[in-house]
């Protein structure tokens, strides 16, 4: 009977590890959108989004799905200026699912550019279990240094990377 | 030999039994993630927490998104959260345009479900289901949520502030 419940359990995590997938979803620089209008923006010859004027603050929702966990997030980007860097952040927004409340954020990891030594990549590791789509919702917020916004900045694209535990997708947990 | 099988077996069907259960989802929209829908449309994020609202030299007061969903998902709610503290009312509207798979064609708008606010009760959540359960045709149709800042599209209740939408979804 042990190893009858032995094998049941192998089985299970047999197939719970098969099923978790590794996989990755890249926002182009053209996904972000201003968040606020003033701002003005302008795109490189090669497509990165550059900061042309006002706040400088630019954001774009990550379509997750559920169960998955958020493992990375990495950027590429160019920086020529030498007394500003660009900030990338993984910034989670929650509220409550059936009440009237106001919503709360907490920036889970940050990545950027320093110096000016031109094209730059960055990346974080992180750990977030995201299993709560239906409270939350996840967005990459970039920011071209202070307002008003440095012009020798600029993001390519952002790359966040995250297992998908289909096992659980189906009230498992 | 035989106990290997039957777990084999066991495996099989409780794989089996979660592929072919049709489970219900949520998709959830950000405030942000909706754009004005024209150039005086002057929509502006007040905080980290990415909620939307409309400034008060807008001369439109309309902002649109995309909702995205599988073929095949069956619309089941739709849910609104904002903030409501302007005389005016958010309304947001659900809606598809639809066209021909391989021709030309007019496009045909249905719209599917239309939440508002009402009253002043500051942060605030109205709910209600999508009448007859539509299914998702990405072959054919468009879905489109928009959102309106105030009781005409001309003008802007800057009191008001669109902090997420969201639908519920099943496949």
């Amino acid at each position: 009977m042990k190893t009858f419940g032995l094998y049941v359990l192998c089985g299970f995590f047999l197939v719970a590890g098969v099923r978790s997938k590794a996989t990755e979803l890249t926002l182009d620089s053209r996904d972000f959108v201003p968040t606020d209008t003033p701002s003005q923006w302008a795109e490189s010859s090669g497509g990165s989004l550059i900061c042309t004027g006002g706040v400088g603050v630019f954001a774009a929702q990550l379509d997750l799905p559920a169960n998955s966990t958020l493992t990375q997030i990495a950027v590429w980007g160019g920086d020529s200026s030498t007394s500003r860097d660009s900030s990338v952040f993984l910034r989670r927004v929650c509220q409550a699912e059936f009440l009237a409340t106001s919503p709360t954020f907490s920036n889970l990891a940050q990545v950027g550019s320093s110096g000016s030594a031109g094209a730059y990549f960055d990346s974080a590791v992180l750990n977030e279990q995201a299993f709560s789509t239906n409270t939350c919702t996840y967005s990459v917020v970039l920011s071209f240094g202070d307002s008003p916004c440095s012009t020798n900045l600029s993001v390519a694209k952002v790359r966040v990377r995250y297992t998908n535990d289909a096992i659980f997708a189906h009230g498992f947990e | 030999m035989r106990s290997k099988l039957a777990i084999l077996a066991l495996l099989a069907g409780l794989y089996g039994i979660q592929a072919s259960a049709e489970t219900t989802q949520v998709k959830q929209i950000n405030g942000r993630e909706f754009r004005g829908t024209s150039a005086g449309a002057h929509v502006f994020s007040p905080s980290g927490v990415l909620q939307l609202f409309c400034f008060p030299d807008s001369n439109n007061s309309t902002a649109a998104a995309q909702l995205r969903l599988p073929s095949g998902a069956s619309l089941q709610s739709m849910r609104l959260y904002a903030v409501d503290s302007g005389s005016q009312d958010l309304q947001v509207s659900l809606s598809k345009g639809c066209q021909p798979s391989f021709a030309g064609g007019p496009i045909t708008s249905t719209s599917l479900l239309t939440l508002s606010t009402s009253g002043t009760p500051g942060n605030t959540t109205v709910t209600g289901a999508i009448p007859l359960q539509p299914v998702v045709d990405n072959e054919q149709c468009v879905y489109t949520i928009i959102a309106r800042f105030g009781d005409t599209t001309t003008a802007c209740d800057p009191n008001l502030q669109l902090q997420r939408v969201r639908l519920q979804w099943a496949k």
